[in-house]
């Protein structure tokens, strides 16, 4: 047999939590990749982030050898792929890499929203899916109700599941077993053509950036010129291999393999998921479909508490940057902060993931400002601009329409829910679509909303409000008009940039009482009174105030102990130094982070 | 020249919950060594510095608690530089019900003038809270005893804003202090120092602070004893005109001064240290001949005038103005906020101030 019909590329597709990475494990070692003695749980997820959230973030490939029943030694690509909705493209060129995938669906929770979202994103690339019903070693799983569901919500035969759990290590066998039998095997290209897939890209500091791909025609060698079909940037190829899981050299990646390549590719920004690869000897006609340019969704300021440390924050960005393609930043001032950048994500997770690792990786001290969306702002003059920033916003007097992007949930509810989660979706200014029963316990709402109102808190609600039964996805949906208006923050008369914010004007009062009230709490009382006010405009809409200090005196100085006492007031002083002083007032740290968490 | 003597004495009966100072208990073979010990760093001291002592003070802990006898020894080591500079002022801080006639004798033979009585309070369930030893009635009795034996100068010291005082509470025991016709009366805001039971006890919420009430414990103090010719020359500190305490207002006016005994502190000249602030590790060194003093620190010129503002802001005379050269449009927005005042030359707080004065002064620091 050729090597193309020996082989199976296949990813693994679930709701978050139900099992991928645990499933990925168990066949490691079934497989013998990994042996046993230095098997680690959630052994892919081998970032400390992924391992602390439990959370895949990066795909992870893995060539396995299995020796099938029948005798015959397959080689079997794994891709397991990060479940968030965040990364959601990468997910789909993932899945464009393989023939097939393992729909993991857990027996206690069953089919939830990423389940479907993972199944329509499986069918539109064609794909093979083998169904397996994880986590059976619950005391509340419920095969029947899964397979039922299987049935109804995504049309896939009940019986064909398979019976699993990825802890206890059952089913592991049968499952290889069906990768063989029903995953077909990489199609063969009718020309000789070399076409491969970028699935994914890092950085790492010896060798520089490692390409993910996968072959699907002709072959790729050391020494072959390349061309990337998307940027037609040209590289020559140093070495390529296959992870197993760890990087391992191999002489050639032919036609259906999974694996890596290094160039001197200086940043993984050149070279990008769904980038197509050719020989640039013999280029292919036609690149490989569905590349597009992902441009972030979510935008940020992030500013480094010591403003001395601005070009240790601008050399920690770049680093990340170069593992992180989708990351964007550029220099932007604030009178409250300094200087600092204003980031772009693709999705509030890549932004908590991104801070998180500038503090412990990059051990910098930020503050974050508060998330915002990209507005679509029609001056009264016909010209279009888009803004990231409320700083950027023009006055209201020349603008004709503020349009904000929008997504499409699903959310999936329980019955009982239903009210609820419609109540919350108003308040969130969203509009349900559509209903559907998926089956006699549970319903799937469509419905339009507000990216900006799903930023922060909206999942949580949801699983709240469901007790757990709930989950929802997502997909941007075109922009709509709306009344949005800029809200600015004012202490003692002085707006504090980094407070302002783009809300829709029936919020905005809610929201600046909601922020004058956490700033209260968090500054210091001063001499003076301080008024905080939210505006707009010069509308005061919202006003809380500090009061100024009743009684701050030592009683007693003694033993001639002066120096006890000078030292106690250069700490006071000392603690001013880490604040913001904005006009007179000195507005600390966990100010900046109290906005960004308060929500209404 | 060193012109002021501090004298710790660590030892009390008890110790009190609030008490952040170094002090413990102490038998009289304890008092013994400590004493000799304290007698060979005076001995070094007056070898090292030269001396025209104008104000001694003994404070701690409770000096008073030391017999007749030792206390003799002390001050006659002492006496030696006394003899062709008697020292205006002689302070002893003394608390009520360590008094006997034998002490109060010896006190007045050995040159002590001026007597700092700590009555804390006069409402016995206060005292209880304190953890003092003494009892409201052993206070007037007490200051009776001193008089007869020549004391006329007596400072009485209080504390309010304690838990559960009541304003009315606070009034009865400045009165009956008033009773007692002190010339001088300190007055302290309860402080919750850390590494105390009752901070503890404030952390945990048994204690609370009450802010209003404090502010109006503070203005009420400030009428009662003004009604009674006591000015308040200090925040803390209030005497008939003429009984100042002289050792105290030498500190806050940035003189020299040298502290003897564990934990205490000295500055001399452009240099400032605190003595290890450990009975046992104090003897050891000095019967190692070695040095007490830890906590060097340089006072260069900007941190003396630093302190000078601080200590001056809060005493009736204040800082002349050509002290803020550095900082005068702070000072000019503090006049115009209504927080300080100037007089001839003179910038001081003004009532409103005093009630903020840490934060007035955090401004300079
Ligand atoms: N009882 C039981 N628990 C399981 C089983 N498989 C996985 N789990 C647990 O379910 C949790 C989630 O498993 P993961 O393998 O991290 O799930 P994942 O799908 O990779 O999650 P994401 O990468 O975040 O999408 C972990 O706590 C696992 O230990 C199973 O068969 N039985
Ligand atoms: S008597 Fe004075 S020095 Fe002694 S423990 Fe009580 S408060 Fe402290
Ligand atoms: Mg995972």
């Amino acid at each position: 047999m050729s090597d193309q019909a020996l082989t199976r590329n296949f990813c693994i597709i679930a709701h978050v939590d139900h099992g991928k990475t645990t499933l990925s494990d168990r066949l490691l070692q079934a497989t013998h990749t990994v042996s046993d003695r230095k098997m680690t749980e959630q052994h892919l997820d081998s970032m400390d982030l992924e391992r602390e959230r439990g959370i895949t973030i990066k795909a992870h490939p893995v060539t396995m050898e299995y020796k099938a029943k029948s005798g015959t030694v397959y080689r079997l690509n794994l891709i397991d792929t990060p479940g968030h909705v965040d990364f959601a493209y990468e997910v789909s060129r993932s899945l464009s890499a393989c023939e097939g995938a393992l729909l993991i669906v857990d027996a206690a929770q069953g089919v939830e929203a990423q389940t479907v979202a993972n199944v329509h994103l499986a069918n539109k690339q064609g794909l093979k899916l083998i169904p397996v019903i994880n986590k059976i070693d619950l005391p509340n799983a419920d095969v029947e109700t899964v397979k039922k569901q299987l049935e109804d919500v995504l049309a896939i035969p009940g019986d064909e599941a398979i019976l699993a759990s990825a802890k206890a290590g059952i089913g592991i066998e049968e499952i290889l077993e069906a990768i063989i039998a029903r995953i077909p095997p990489p199609p063969v290209f009718p020309d000789d053509y070399t076409r491969a897939l970028v699935f994914d890209s890092l950085f790492d500091t010896y060798r520089g950036v490692v390409t993910y791909v996968r072959t699907f025609s002709g072959e790729l060698k050391t020494g072959t010129p390349i061309l990337l079909m998307g940027s037609n940037l040209r590289y020559d190829i140093k070495e390529v291999g296959i992870f197993t899981p760890k990087p391992i050299r191999t002489e050639s990646l032919k036609a259906g393999q999974v694996g890596y390549l290094i160039a001197n590719i200086k940043t993984t920004a050149d070279v990008k998921i769904g980038e197509t690869i050719t020989n640039a000897q013999k280029p292919a006609p036609e690149p490989l479909p569905g590349f597009k340019n992902i441009t972030p969704m979510v935008f940020s300021g992030i500013y480094p508490i010591d403003t001395s440390e601005f070009e240790q924050l601008k050399v920690a960005l770049g680093k990340l940057q170069l593992n992180d393609a989708a990351l964007t930043y550029t220099t932007e001032s604030s009178v409250a902060l300094g200087f600092g950048f204003r980031c772009g994500f693709l999705g509030l997770l890549h932004m908590e993931i991104v801070q998180e690792r500038l503090r412990r990786e990059y051990q910098m001290d930020i503050i974050a400002t508060y998330p915002s969306v990209v507005y679509e702002i029609t001056r009264t003059n016909g010209e279009v601009l888009m803004i990231d920033n409320p700083t950027q916003m023009p006055d209201p007097s020349v603008i004709e329409s503020i349009a904000e992007p929008m997504v499409r949930a699903f959310i999936m509810v329980p019955n009982s829910n239903i009210g609820d989660i419609m109540q919350l979706v108003m308040e969130k200014r969203g509009i349900c679509e559509h209903t559907e029963s998926l089956d006699a316990k549970r319903v799937m709402l469509r419905c339009e909303i507000p990216l900006n109102e799903i930023l922060v808190d909206f999942n949580d609600r949801i699983k709240s409000i469901t007790r757990g039964y709930g989950s929802m996805d997502y997909e941007y949906a075109p922009y709509r008009i709306s009344d949005m208006v800029k809200m600015d923050m004012l202490v003692n008369a002085e707006p504090v940039d980094a407070f302002s914010c783009i809300v829709e004007r029936s919020k905005a009062e809610g929201r600046g009482r909601h922020i004058a009230a956490k700033l209260k709490e968090v500054i210091q009382p001063h001499l003076f009174k301080i008024a905080i006010q939210a505006a707009i405009g010069g509308k005061i809409i919202a006003r809380e105030d500090v009061k100024s200090v009743g009684k701050n005196v030592t009683a007693k100085c003694y033993g001639g102990d002066i120096s006890r006492k000078r030292k106690l007031l250069e700490k006071q002083k000392e603690g001013k130094k880490r604040m913001k002083s904005i006009g007179s007032v000195d507005i600390p740290q966990e100010a900046f982070i109290a906005v960004l968490k308060s929500e209404t | 020249m060193i012109r002021h003597l501090y004298v710790h004495v660590p030892f009390c009966a008890k110790v009190c919950p609030y008490c952040a100072f170094h002090v413990h208990l102490g038998g009289a073979a304890a008092q013994r060594d400590f004493v000799a010990a304290l007698r060979t760093e005076w001995q070094r001291a007056r070898e090292e510095f030269p001396l025209a002592l104008d104000t001694i003070y003994f404070g701690g802990g409770t000096p008073s608690i030391l017999s007749a006898e030792l206390f003799a020894e002390l001050a006659c080591e002492i006496a030696v530089e006394r003899a062709n500079h008697p020292p205006q002022e002689f302070t002893l801080e003394v608390n009520p019900a360590t008094v006997t006639e034998e002490k109060a004798a010896a006190w007045r033979a050995a040159g002590v003038n001026r007597i700092s009585l700590g009555a804390q309070s006069f409402d016995a369930g206060m005292l209880q809270l304190l953890g003092r030893q003494h009892e409201p009635a052993d206070i007037a009795p007490t200051c009776a005893l001193l008089r007869q034996h020549g004391f006329t100068n007596i400072n009485i010291d209080l504390m309010f804003a304690l838990p559960g005082q009541c304003e009315s509470a606070w009034e009865e025991t400045v009165q009956s202090a008033l009773a007692c016709r002190p010339n001088h009366v300190s007055a302290y805001a309860l402080t919750y120092e850390e590494d105390t039971p009752f901070f503890q006890r404030l952390q945990r919420g048994e204690y609370q602070q009450d802010e209003p009430r404090e502010i109006a414990m503070f203005e009420r103090t400030r009428e009662l004893l003004g009604a009674a010719g006591l000015i308040d020359y200090e925040i803390s500190n209030f005497a008939r005109p003429g009984f100042e305490s002289q050792h105290n207002l030498a500190y806050w006016r940035g003189a020299d001064y040298l502290g003897l005994g564990p934990s205490a502190c000295s500055t001399i000249g452009a240099l400032r240290w605190k003595n290890v602030p450990n009975t046992a590790a104090y003897q050891e060194r000095i019967a190692r001949n070695e040095s007490v003093r830890e906590e060097r620190e340089e006072i260069d010129a900007a941190t003396r005038a630093k302190e000078r503002i601080m200590f001056g802001l809060r005493m009736r005379e204040g800082v002349a103005r050509e002290e803020f050269l550095t900082d005068p449009a702070r000072l000019e927005k503090l006049k115009s906020d209504g927080f300080a005042l100037e007089e001839a030359g003179q910038i001081r707080l003004t009532p409103r101030g005093q009630l903020v004065a840490d934060s007035v002064a955090a401004i300079f620091v």
